[in-house]
């Protein structure tokens, strides 16, 4: 049985003071500087898929992660195959996408299970800088698997199907689901990754991870808006004199100092 | 409960009032052990009898009749205040002991502008008596990583240091006066003079003594001008660690002091820098001053990097950020908690000092025998934080799981062999086994080793300021008797 995790690796966005907040460019936050973390729902998405593997006796789980991303995924792709991921995956961000763009990953994600099919995938419901939970739809739409979640914990797999904890409007229902298919991690019963030891670190300190390429669009990403929204303009407090994406520059630019100028 | 215990308790009850007499089972079972023992506290294991009562005190004259009163009943007597010690300090190794705490006694008496010194209760957390002269433009220049929490009296009574130190020196460069107390009740107080040569410098005989010969109740530290305008930082990646101690035994030898000298080897610097030096050691300075002295200590560390081609800059930013981020606060500590009860890989650490011609190998020789003696280990790694002249010092850190024990069993599995041998490795090489967290409990097997023919001293100080034995029983020196 083959069952694959999808993370992100983060900046650290609680580490982030005031005075650093910079805006980029790419009308973003800059955090380089910033020390990074696997996304806290992925982590739990981790932490469960190994925990399923040790508990199912009756037939061996094959554990793959993949992420999207530069080479600073390395160190946590390295720990992950310590602690017995048999595949990690790096997708290689070139044109720095993968920060925002859940429709590059979802596709470059759904590629390679069509190539490699899973019985189950697991990933975090969102992440810290994006936001948009929508990755998990996304790649439940592109290999057309069905999504279900947010999950607090797997409670047993079988040949057929996987048993699930789902937290549903403040209520938790067991659900049993026919694999193959897409689990979303919410607030799940564990948090954090366990950690592999030196030892385990030292036995696949020659092994690598594969490596594919980002299934850019064909598509310019960024599209510009055509018209002003005024509610846009006015957003912050802030009354921008330009127009279309020069206003949401200017917004975001020197609407965001004033407020934070203000509090 | 025994008639001893009902009899202690009564009795605090009458010196310092009911409602500072606390004999809530959680409250006793949190009391009966410090960070030593953490990974046990976290899972409600509790290996140390509990307390008969944790007591707080508002002052010197209430201090001064609880240890009159243990003392004529012979009751062992922890003093406390932020409770962040890490060596087994606070524990109560034996049964109806008191913890006697000085949290309360949290006022800032005194900032003296004029003659630059600060007094303040033992109770003080160092973080608000820090933001206190800051206000001022003035800064203590001790800033250990515990600054939320820790308060002055127990800062002073473990000899504690700070990220700043290889400018402003440890504790007992910063501390001008004291007030304490004596297991007799005798009150003493020492007064802030710049120096003195009035016999032995008898401040000594209160740094350090981890509560085993008094209980301090008032400090009075120096200060000095803040200058954060003037910081500067540089950071700079290197393959190896050897390098780096030799960089930094340059930068000292030729004069420098810079506020922040410190280096990371690859596994530590692992979890604070991998995001711009996986696999490397990072070495950082940072200066402050007055403007021309601490540009010119810069400039004149930077002269000495640019001789170093095996060293590469990094971003400032980089360090700032890490260095903003690196004290402990009460939410940091409830967060390991989780942690550590969700992965059972626990933290620990271990801090000696060593002459510079003996730290490469002391690192070299517990790099290789943890690695190959210890099971489970996840991270071993040091770092370099405090300089002299003459020496510097190296924070083991280790991270390990707990695998297949008990709470009970981790620190005999895990960290009293680690710690054996980092211990022994540091004096057999000439270094000393603890730099500045104490000896606590756990070192206390060495501490004839540690100080050789000096232990003559360290015994006798303590049969004359606490000849019944009642002060923090089992620190420093081991106890012998029934636990």
């Amino acid at each position: 049985m083959r069952l694959l995790v999808s993370f992100k690796i983060c900046p650290d966005l609680e580490l982030l003071r005031e005075e650093d907040i910079i805006l980029t460019e790419e009308m973003g936050i800059d955090t380089h500087f910033l020390p990074n973390i696997i996304n806290c729902y992925d982590e739990s998405a981790l932490e469960l898929a190994l925990r399923l593997r040790d508990k199912t006796k009756e037939f061996p789980i094959e554990i793959s992660a993949f992420t999207a991303g530069n080479e600073q995924a390395e160190l946590t792709l390295k720990s992950l195959r310590a602690l017995g991921f048999a595949h990690t995956v790096r997708a290689e961000d070139e044109k720095g996408y993968t920060v925002f763009s859940s429709e590059t990953v979802a596709e470059t994600l759904a590629a390679y299970i069509k190539e490699y099919p899973q019985d189950c995938i697991l990933l975090g419901k969102e992440a810290p800088n994006g936001n948009n939970g929508i990755m998990a739809g996304l790649v439940s739409e592109k290999i057309k698997h069905p999504l279900i979640g947010p999950i607090l914990d797997i409670i047993f797999i079988d040949r057929e199907s996987v048993t699930v904890l789902v937290s549903d409007e403040g209520r938790i229902r067991k659900q049993i689901v026919s694999l193959p298919c897409v689990l979303c991690v919410g607030n799940a019963v564990i948090s954090k990754l366990r950690v592999a030891t030196l030892r385990e670190r030292m036995k696949v300190s020659k092994t690598e991870s594969e490596y594919i390429s980002l299934a850019y669009p064909d598509h310019e990403y960024i599209a510009a808006p055509k018209e002003v929204n005024p509610m846009i303009a006015k957003r912050a407090g802030y009354q921008s004199q330009k127009d279309g994406s020069e206003a949401v520059r200017d917004i975001l630019r020197n609407g965001l100092q004033k407020v934070l100028e203000q509090i | 409960m025994c008639n001893r215990r009902e009899e202690i308790i009564e009795k605090m009850k009458q010196i310092v009032g009911e409602e500072n007499v606390v004999t809530d089972k959680e409250v006793l079972e949190d009391a009966s052990h410090d960070r030593f023992r953490k990974y046990e506290g976290y899972h409600k294991v509790y290996t140390n009898p509990l307390p008969a009562a944790v007591v707080f005190v508002n002052d010197a004259e209430e201090v001064s009749s609880v240890l009159r009163y243990c003392n004529s009943k012979k009751i062992n007597v922890v003093p406390r205040t932020g409770h962040s010690a890490t060596e087994g300090g606070l524990e109560t190794i034996v049964k109806d002991s008191i913890v006697l705490d000085g949290s309360h006694m949290n006022r800032i008496l005194d900032i003296d502008e004029v003659n630059m010194q600060a007094t303040a209760e033992c109770g003080v957390v160092l973080e608000d008596l820090e933001n206190a002269v800051r206000k001022l433009g003035y800064t203590t220049g001790h800033s250990p990583q515990s600054k939320p929490i820790a308060q002055m009296g127990g800062l002073v009574a473990t000899r504690s240091i700070g990220q700043f130190s290889t400018l402003y020196g440890g504790i007992e460069d910063m501390l001008a006066g004291v007030q304490t107390v004596f297991p007799d009740g005798t009150i003493c107080d020492i007064k802030a003079v710049p120096r003195r040569s009035a016999g032995p410098d008898i401040r000594h005989i209160i740094l350090g003594n981890e509560g085993t010969t008094n209980f301090i109740t008032k400090v009075t530290v120096k200060l000095w001008k803040y200058y954060p305008e003037h910081q500067e930082c540089m950071g700079y990646t290197l393959d190896n660690m050897h390098d780096g101690l030799r960089i930094m035994r340059e930068v000292m030898v030729e004069g420098y002091r810079p506020s922040v000298a410190r280096l990371y080897d690859a596994e530590d610097g692992k979890e604070h820098f991998s995001h711009f030096a996986a696999g490397k050691c990072v070495l950082l300075f940072v200066t402050e001053g007055p403007e021309l002295i601490s540009h010119a200590t810069a400039e004149g560390i930077r002269r000495i990097m640019t001789k170093h081609p095996e060293c590469t800059q990094v971003e400032t930013k980089l360090i700032e950020t890490w260095f903003a981020n690196l004290n402990w606060d009460a939410a940091r500590i409830e967060e390991e908690r989780k942690e550590v009860l969700e992965t059972n890989n626990v933290c620990c650490t271990t801090e000696i000092s060593a002459p510079w011609g003996a730290v490469d190998g002391i690192y070299d020789v517990c790099v290789k025998r943890i690695m190959e003696e210890i099971p489970d280990i996840t991270v071993f790694g040091a770092h370099a934080s405090h300089c002299y002249s003459n020496g510097i010092n190296l924070y083991f850190v280790y991270w390990y799981n707990v695998v297949d024990c008990t709470p009970e069993e981790e620190i005999t599995k895990y960290h009293l062999p680690i710690k054996k041998i980092i211990c022994e490795e540091t004096i057999k090489a000439g270094g000393s086994m603890c730099h500045h967290h104490g000896v606590g409990k756990h070192r206390v097997h060495w501490v004839d080793k540690e100080h050789g023919s000096a232990l003559y001293m360290v015994k006798r100080l303590k049969e004359a300021f606490d000849p019944n034995g009642i002060m923090n029983i089992g620190t420093i020196l081991p106890y012998k008797g029934e636990k």
